[in-house]
């Protein structure tokens, strides 16, 4: 690859005349400004071109302007300048998303209501896999971690995900993608050191074995102080080590071959005092193996297969688990007006969960093996080229948790030009029993959740995006989701499908950018949820109050980032979460301030500030009183350096 | 010392940077090119930087062609930057084509994203006729564009086929090439 030498450097003058340019013409406004700017423009050498700064709002809709779907994308630039330490934190700007911290390690990730540490409808998948945790049914985000420099974009999609996706896509996916190998060539080391960050050490390493292979190998570690509790001594300090490589291949002609690894273990709940138990442990790794063909122009198929591996231990059980998945997709052009996009996918997951308490609680069988088959089909069909698009898909699954399902979905997308989409989605989704829910007995004969199947959703959407102005963009998503079948405990501990209800929310995200060097983010989203029981429930109302209070009803956000120099970065965020009913928390609003500094070429300090309004502020709770003991968020500080060469 | 001399260069950077920007917030005007404004001065600059081969043209005054497949999405930009300009004596004059079918011999094709699904079919189409293909997409396929549009940091950075030009019989000058990334088919970018 053939690097710039002038990538990060700014040549001249020329930025500051065309600006300066444009602000004569905006105060002359007899003149079309367009015409002066162009001639200015011509004038300019093309070392001189390639250094003019534009607006990048534009840039955003390259993919997703005509998407048919709510679709957010955090990119890896966006990623580097929040200094975020952690993918939650991330997803805190993404309108329709809730994000809550339980502890110190622990996070409520959810999409569209039904927030809380075991929420479960919600898929997350990382380069195709799925780190859906089947015993729970949720992401276990407390052991996720990610060498964030090295990842290109994470999709945050609400509302059931529809054909492409697998199982449990019910209110939202989130698609977090690394970057091909030959995109992270050389080294970087990164040192973080803080108050509540402890420290994150972070290393990578990219190179080049021949002209057509590229691969990268990396590794993190990290250590996250407690959080803060007035009831008991807090145990949810954390340590993390982890270590991977990514090496991806192509002929330059119609084969790519990836492949990707990776080893961790994280110890979340440390307990200082041996006595007390032990701590919290989750180990694992995983391969994933990757093969694009083209069989000719418009015409791809591809394959890929993963290995994962997962043990936990914690004072309740433990569990080991092996899944194999095998993903099959074919998308071919059919004439000048259908796109179809066909596959299958297998998957088998055999775990063995042992209980602490054996006799008194357990998950039986204590070894199972699990099967999971889906079929699909979709086609796109533009009815005018390039205006109006339909996508229609149907995907049949199989599970041993919720035998058949037929999830059918619906797009349409018009675009009456490139920046303008109106979209409106119908689909359904289902949300497949846990392990835990399916198999969870009491005193050894008692079983609560063999009655219990999946939960169904009907997703209604409707929204709107548009560039307004070079620098002005916003996307507006509504939606109505009527649920069925959901979960209610019964008097006497039994599972049943007994709740219903719908949710409806408005989703806003604006983008402004005043200047090419400060740009504007603010992301607004309204929730409601109303929920009731089916006449044959013996559950209580006061079970629906509970978790329709799950989600708060307002929530808004807006972050500026600001360019103070070529090397200096300035932003600050400031965050509003409404409050939480059923957990009696209240309202918080928090401010981040972020400070960078491109000291030489290759070599970057930072110093960030967290929840800097209050020195600390409850954010979310277990669902289930037993599962732990939630922490209050803290006031913290961290500063690092990175090094490239 | 060199640390001292960056501070004190961002120092002042950062002053006149607030300058600016005082500046420019107080007329609330729009300060910065569109992206497809410079991206038309880019398309005509590529005008003097590519040599086409005689019979690339029918006649000593026929026109040198500008094509744009797909929606537009230069708006008036491309028109305001030929306007009145000619190439080697050739009046400059600009194209548009809805779909592949619409597609006439052209020297420069801009193929916009909006018909990113027919670009495969489209670049081979073009291979050997003498078009300089330029897109701001990864094409995907076994064939790239001749010239891409990179976003980078604000900044139109171009990636620059080495390969796919001298298919299509292009001369590409080192004025062009040398702030540009070069890459040929085999070598990924």
């Amino acid at each position: 690859m053939t690097r710039n030498p002038q990538r990060r450097r700014r040549v001249g003058g020329a930025p500051v005349t065309v600006l300066l340019l444009g602000c004569c013409t905006a105060a002359t406004p007899a003149f079309g400004n367009t015409e002066l700017s162009t001639r200015s423009l011509k004038q300019l050498s093309v070392e001189e071109l390639m250094n003019v700064e534009v607006y990048s709002a534009s840039r955003h809709l390259e993919t997703n302007q005509a998407s048919p779907s709510a679709i957010f994308v955090i990119t890896n630039d966006d990623i580097r300048r929040s200094q975020a330490t952690s993918v939650p934190e991330l997803l805190r700007l993404v309108p329709g998303v809730q994000v809550g911290r339980v502890d110190a390690n622990k996070w409520a990730v959810s999409m569209r209501g039904f927030n809380s540490r075991e929420a479960n409808k919600l898929l997350v998948l990382v380069d195709g896999r799925s780190i859906y945790d089947p015993l729970f049914s949720g992401t276990l985000w407390e052991s996720q971690d990610f060498m964030l420099e090295d990842v290109d974009r994470i999709e945050v999609i609400r509302g059931p995900g529809g054909t492409l996706w697998g199982a449990n896509a019910f209110n939202g996916i989130i698609n977090i993608v690394t970057r091909d190998a030959s995109e992270t060539q050389g080294a970087l080391a990164s040192l973080r050191v803080g108050t509540e960050e402890e420290y994150t050490v972070a290393a990578r390493y990219g190179f080049k074995p021949t002209e057509r292979q590229s691969l990268r190998i990396y590794g993190k570690g990290l250590e996250r102080d407690t959080g803060r509790s007035d009831v008991a001594t807090p145990h949810d300090g954390s340590r993390m080590r982890r270590g991977g490589f990514r090496w991806d291949w192509n002929d330059g002609q119609r084969d790519q071959l990836r492949l990707s690894g990776d080893v961790f273990k994280a110890t979340t709940g440390i307990r200082e005092d041996p006595s007390l138990a032990h701590d919290v442990v989750h180990k694992g790794h995983h391969l994933i193996a990757r093969w694009d063909h083209a069989l000719a122009a418009d015409n791809t198929v591809l394959a890929q297969f993963y290995y994962d591996h997962v043990d936990f231990e914690s004072i309740g059980y433990t569990q080991a688990r092996d899944t194999y998945n095998l993903d099959l997709q074919h998308s071919v052009r059919l004439g000048s007006r259908h796109l179809l996009v066909w596959g299958a996918g297998l998957r088998e997951m055999r775990d063995e969960t042992q209980s602490a308490l054996a006799g008194l609680v357990d998950i039986l069988p204590n070894h199972r093996k699990d099967n999971i088959t889906n079929v699909f089909a979709q086609d796109t069909y533009s009815i005018v080229p390039s205006k109006l698009n339909l996508t229609l898909g149907l995907k049949y699954e199989r599970t041993d948790y919720a035998e058949h399902e037929w999830l059918p979905n619906v797009r349409l997308a018009w675009t009456p030009d490139t920046d303008e989409t109106w979209w409106a989605a119908f689909g359904e989704a289902t949300r497949v029993p846990s392990r835990i829910e399916s198999d969870i007995t009491f005193f050894g004969f008692l079983r609560v959740g063999d009655d219990f199947r999946a939960e169904h959703v009907r997703a209604y959407e409707l929204g709107h995006r548009r560039l307004v102005a070079p620098g002005l963009w916003y996307d507006v998503a509504l939606f109505y989701n009527d649920y069925e079948d959901l979960r209610t405990t019964e008097q006497g501990g039994q599972f049943a499908n007994f709740m219903y209800g719908n949710s409806a929310g408005a989703e806003l995200a604006v983008r402004w950018e005043p200047l090419p060097d400060w740009r504007l983010d603010l992301a607004y989203t309204y929730l409601t949820t109303g929920l009731a029981l089916d006449p044959r429930s013996t559950s209580s109302r006061g079970q629906l109050n509970y978790i329709e209070g799950f989600g708060a009803r307002n929530q808004a956000s807006l972050r500026s980032m600001l360019d103070l120099s070529s090397s200096i970065q300035f932003d600050a965020t400031v965050r509003y979460v409404g409050r939480l009913p059923s957990l009696g928390y209240p309202s918080y609003t928090e401010l981040d301030l972020n400070l960078s500094w491109n000291i030489r070429d290759g070599v970057d300090l930072s110093l960030a500030g967290r929840n800097l309004l209050h020195s600390h502020h409850p954010e979310q709770n277990f669902a289930f009183a037993a599962s732990g003991m939630p922490t209050e968020t803290e006031r913290g500080v961290y500063g690092g350096v990175t090094w490239q060469f | 010392m060199a640390v001292l001399t960056a501070t004190t260069s961002s120092v002042w950077g950062l002053i006149r940077r607030l300058t600016l920007i005082l500046l420019a917030v107080s007329t609330l005007g729009a300060t910065a090119p569109q992206e497809y404004q410079v991206k038309a001065v880019f398309l005509f600059n590529f005008t003097h930087f590519v040599d086409w081969p005689a019979d690339s043209f029918e006649s000593a005054d026929s026109p040198f062609v500008i094509g744009v497949l797909g929606q537009d999405p230069f708006g008036s930009a491309l028109d305001d930057v030929v306007r009145g300009e000619r190439v080697n004596g050739r009046p400059l004059v600009v194209q548009r084509y809805e779909t592949l079918a619409d597609l006439k011999p052209c020297h420069i094709l801009f193929i916009d994203r909006s018909v990113r699904g027919d670009v495969t079919r489209t670049l081979d189409t073009l291979a050997s006729r003498h078009t300089l293909t330029v897109t701001d997409f990864e094409p995907g396929g076994a064939r790239n564009s001749i010239i891409r549009f990179l976003n980078e940091d604000k900044k139109i950075r171009l990636r620059i086929n080495v390969d796919s030009a001298r298919e299509a019989g292009l001369t590409i000058s080192s004025k062009l090439l040398r702030p540009s990334q070069v890459v040929g088919n085999r070598g990924a970018g």
